[in-house]
């Protein structure tokens, strides 16, 4: 593993233009197959990688296949009220305690 | 559930009984170790949790003002304005062990950022530099969620195969071990009052013989 390395975003077009201009790596896609593909090509290359929130809802398989790796770190934009970011992160807490304990207070 | 089978010896008694031993040791070690997998697990939660919330907010208003941008501005300048990136990052990627789980660490650090963005003001709205600082200004923060939902996932995977293996033992294991010894005491106990009795049987045998010969020297 290279020491230095990038950060992708992935998205469609309008929404990781930002992210370009701040400084990061990023892969186009409009479609959730573009997606996938953008997703495997960006692994190789990136040590973290920001998927737009629409993405990372569509390909929790996609994404599952990096959980148990080191890098490349997965994880989806944040966006209003919490979004698909939080419901893995909760997915995760559950997975892991049993119950959910953390987010219960929530809808 | 099936059991273990042995031949009921005192050889395989000794030798299972070491091994219900270290499964005891054993269980009790994991047990400690998915504690403590746990609690590390459930702080790094909270602060992701925290971290996600603070930025959700946060995002709101980029998604918005790129929005307003990108219906202000022609398409065309928007796309080559935001082409060059304003400020340069260097990540570098470290590992940090978190008891005995390998969870990296992300070292960010911005260069160039001094001279702001690398697109003129001309032809570019106000709202399109705010989308933009925010996104840079939120980029460690952005880093630093990404390293704690990691560390999330990768011990999340610890606890459960952790889990499992404590339950496996405190469920399958030991208690396969415990009632094959009991068997096999059971067993052993069993042959041993057999060979008392047939040993009594034939003391009362030889003694019977004995006095008979004795009735049989006093008659003569």
């Amino acid at each position: 593993m290279s020491e230095n390395r990038k950060i992708g975003v992935i998205g469609r077009r309008g929404d990781v233009l930002t992210f370009q201009a701040a400084g990061f790596a990023t892969y186009q896609a409009e479609s959730m197959q573009e997606a996938a593909g953008m997703l495997r090509k960006a692994a190789e290359e990136c040590a973290i990688i920001f998927l737009t929130p629409e993405y990372a809802a569509g390909l929790p398989e996609d994404i599952a296949r990096y959980d148990t790796m080191l890098t490349p770190a997965v994880i989806a934009l944040p966006e209003k009220g919490g979004g698909v970011g939080m419901a893995m992160l909760r997915q995760a807490a559950e997975r892991a305690i049993g119950a959910d304990i953390l987010f219960r207070d929530e809808p | 559930m099936a059991d273990i089978r042995v031949n009921p010896t005192r050889m395989e008694l000794k030798k299972l009984k070491t091994k219900l031993i270290t499964a005891r040791r054993g269980h009790k070690l994991l047990k400690d170790k998915r504690d403590e997998l746990m609690r590390q697990f459930l702080e790094i939660v909270k602060d992701a949790k925290v971290l996600r919330a603070e930025l959700c907010e946060r995002f709101a208003d980029v998604g918005k003002g790129l929005a307003e941008a990108a219906a202000e501005s022609d398409e065309r300048m928007l796309t080559e304005a935001l082409m060059l990136p304003a400020a340069g990052g260097e990540l570098t990627v470290e590992t940090k062990n978190v008891m005995s789980v390998i969870v990296p660490r992300f070292d960010y650090k911005t260069s160039g950022r001094a001279t702001g963005p690398a697109y003129g003001f001309a032809f570019t709205s106000g709202e399109m530099d705010k989308a933009v600082d925010a996104v840079s200004a939120t980029a460690a923060e952005l880093i630093r969620l990404a390293e704690l939902e990691k560390a999330a996932t990768l011990l999340c995977a610890e606890i459960e195969r952790t889990r499992r293996r404590v339950n496996a033992l405190e469920y399958i294991m030991i208690p396969q071990y415990e009632r094959a010894i009991k068997n096999i005491s059971m067993k052993l106990d069993e042959n041993e009052r057999g060979n008392q009795t047939r040993l009594m049987k034939v003391k009362d045998m030889m003694v019977a013989a004995q006095l008979q010969a004795r009735h049989m020297d006093e008659e003569e």
